[in-house]
């Protein structure tokens, strides 16, 4: 396992996940904290950060055949949309949705405790991923195309008929958006 | 990569969980982790409405659709019933070839569904609402076959979700909304939404592309109450026929149960309308504890102990209530209520505010019962 922390990106994970389980543990310790700590600042509380935490990695693993991302920001772009897509959700129905855990029989168990020293340790930590940010400041069109694709899962040409636009004009869109967001993460990771 | 944070215990326990799972979809299994589109769909909406459990039942006896109620001659008398359903529904059809209603239905809370097939149905089908030869565990052998159309109405604002869009329907207003609900080889699931003289619709479809969908969208027509009754199943006709003594019902149903305090069964909002003995059980039995829970409630914030103990109490006999015991042989309703009431006694949900859960949980809300402040 430490091999493949240390050596597999995260496109390459969510390939190997469809095949070793160990690949998608490795995909999800990199990133829990991230989303979870993104979630907190979308949510009123921690325990439904966690939740919603949760769900997400679910969602994912339920859809690893699905993903189809060409690089690792869109492999945590796709993460961060699942969960953007529950957060949508859960605002809207003012409640958790957690049908992917319980098909898959996880449970979500913590001691109020544990999330109270959790909060402190949040708080200090500060600011939400760069991810979530980055994707938050992509120009509409670009973010849409982006969803479209990536999360939505569309073919270009679905994508395209969508927005109104050609399939060329689609393309061109998540291009600029996955290397927007690319740039982005390696300037935070410097 | 660099090294990573040390996780909290309550992430490292959902971490070890999700290898398992992950562990557990390697191995050869049947395909039972497909989400059926179909009554997903309904699920999503409902959220605490059983109805496919509640469906099975009554359709063991009909299988057949519904014949030409009127046929040419004069438009056919219907029982008062399903007038009323009529009248409270949309009236949507979906009038392209081979396309027909397998199912409609209307809740309490002013929400409904109509189900709409491509090609015939069977006996077995029919439970799920799917044509017949469809393979329930893949969405491609439904693509271009299934549709539905969700309307509600509420004050609290809509179901609307998805990106921005403006497609043309057949009814004369734009869909507003678009929402990617699911997507594979061979199918698209889409849900568009749109609004009409103060109903929220979605119409949900599997397609096998997006043309497919505007063709399905450009086609679904208003009708009215004599075309919409007639393109009924007849096993829809029968049991909202069936409710025209829904008071007494009622009355029956809440034999055995602790009421509150001035408890009338006109506190149970629209029963006239739902057909389905588990729905109805749902909305007598949600009322009750509705009222309960917002009596705790309040006694709790106005310190009057007595009067939360006596709520507590009362809700404590719900396994006890003979409306539950049958309906627990059917659904998840009497679990779901009688762990609300059990959580009246510690009072919060797993550590959060109980009344919001419940206000989620049982829809309290859609009931018409306020339950006051969350906290």
């Amino acid at each position: 396992m430490m091999k493949m922390d240390s050596e597999l990106g995260d496109r390459e994970l969510l390939a190997a996940a469809r095949r070793d389980p160990e690949a998608f543990g490795v995909f999800y310790r990199r990133h829990a904290l991230g989303l979870e700590r993104w979630l907190r600042t979308q949510t009123p509380d921690l325990a439904t950060a966690a939740d919603l935490t949760a769900e997400s990695f679910a969602q994912a693993l339920v859809g690893l055949d699905r993903f189809r991302g060409e690089n690792d920001a869109a492999a945590q772009a796709w993460l961060f949309g699942i969960a953007r897509n529950l957060v949508r959700r859960y605002h809207r129905r003012g409640r958790v949705e957690m049908a992917t855990c319980a098909k898959l029989g996880v449970q979500v168990a913590y001691e109020p405790d544990e999330l109270t020293e959790l909060e402190t340790r949040l708080q200090a930590l500060g600011r939400a991923t760069d991810l979530a940010d980055a994707l938050n400041e992509l120009p509409s069109a670009q973010r849409e195309a982006l969803e479209l694709r990536v999360l939505d899962e569309l073919e270009y040409t679905e994508a395209a008929s969508l927005m109104g636009t050609s399939e060329q004009n689609a393309r061109m869109r998540v291009s600029r958006a996955l290397r927007t967001l690319h740039q982005r993460l390696q300037g935070a990771s410097r | 990569m660099s090294t990573l944070e040390p996780l909290p215990p309550h992430l490292e326990r959902l971490g070890r969980d999700l290898v398992s799972a992950a562990t557990e979809l390697q191995r050869p299994r049947a395909r039972t982790l497909m989400p059926w589109p179909w009554r997903t769909s309904r699920s999503l909406i409902r959220g605490r409405f059983a109805l496919p459990f509640a469906l099975a039942g009554l359709v063991v006896a009909v299988a057949a659709l519904v014949p030409n109620l009127g046929g040419s001659g004069p438009a056919p008398a219907f029982a008062a019933p399903l007038v009323r359903f009529a009248q409270a529904s949309p009236r949507v059809l979906l009038p392209l070839p081979g396309w027909h209603v397998v199912d409609a239905n209307e809740e309490a809370s002013g929400m409904g569904e109509i189900d709409f097939v491509k090609g015939s149905t069977t006996a077995r089908s029919r439970v799920l609402d799917v044509p017949a030869g469809a393979s329930l565990y893949r969405p491609r052998s439904v693509s271009g076959r299934i549709a539905a159309l969700t309307w509600y109405r509420t004050p609290e604002g809509g179901l609307v979700e998805g990106r921005k869009v403006s497609i043309a329907t057949g009814l004369g207003v734009r869909v507003t909304r678009l929402f990617v609900e699911g997507k594979g080889r061979g199918y698209l699931d889409l849900s568009a939404f749109l609004s009409d003289a103060g109903l929220e619709m979605r119409f949900r479809a599997m397609v096998r592309n997006m043309t497919m969908f505007r063709q399905e969208l450009l086609a679904i027509r208003t009708v009215d109450v004599t075309t919409f009754l007639k393109a009924m199943p007849s096993y829809v006709i029968t049991s909202i026929s069936a409710t025209g003594d829904a008071p007494k019902t009622i009355r029956k149903m809440l034999h055995g149960i602790a009421l509150p305090p001035g408890f009338t069964t006109a506190k149970i909002r629209s029963p006239g309308l739902i057909r389905d003995r588990y729905q109805l059980g749902a909305a007598v039995t949600g009322t009750v504890a509705c009222i309960w829970i917002r009596d705790w409630n309040h006694a709790r914030i106005d310190g009057d102990t007595a009067a939360a103990n006596r709520a507590i109490a009362a809700m404590s006999t719900a396994p006890h209530w003979p409306i539950l015991i049958q309906m627990a042989k059917q659904g998840g309703w009497p679990s779901v209520l009688e762990a609300f009431a059990n959580a009246m006694k510690q009072g919060n949900w797993y550590g959060r505010s109980l009344v919001s859960n419940v206000n989620g949980g049982l829809g309290c809300r859609a009931l018409g019962v306020k339950l006051g402040p969350t906290r």
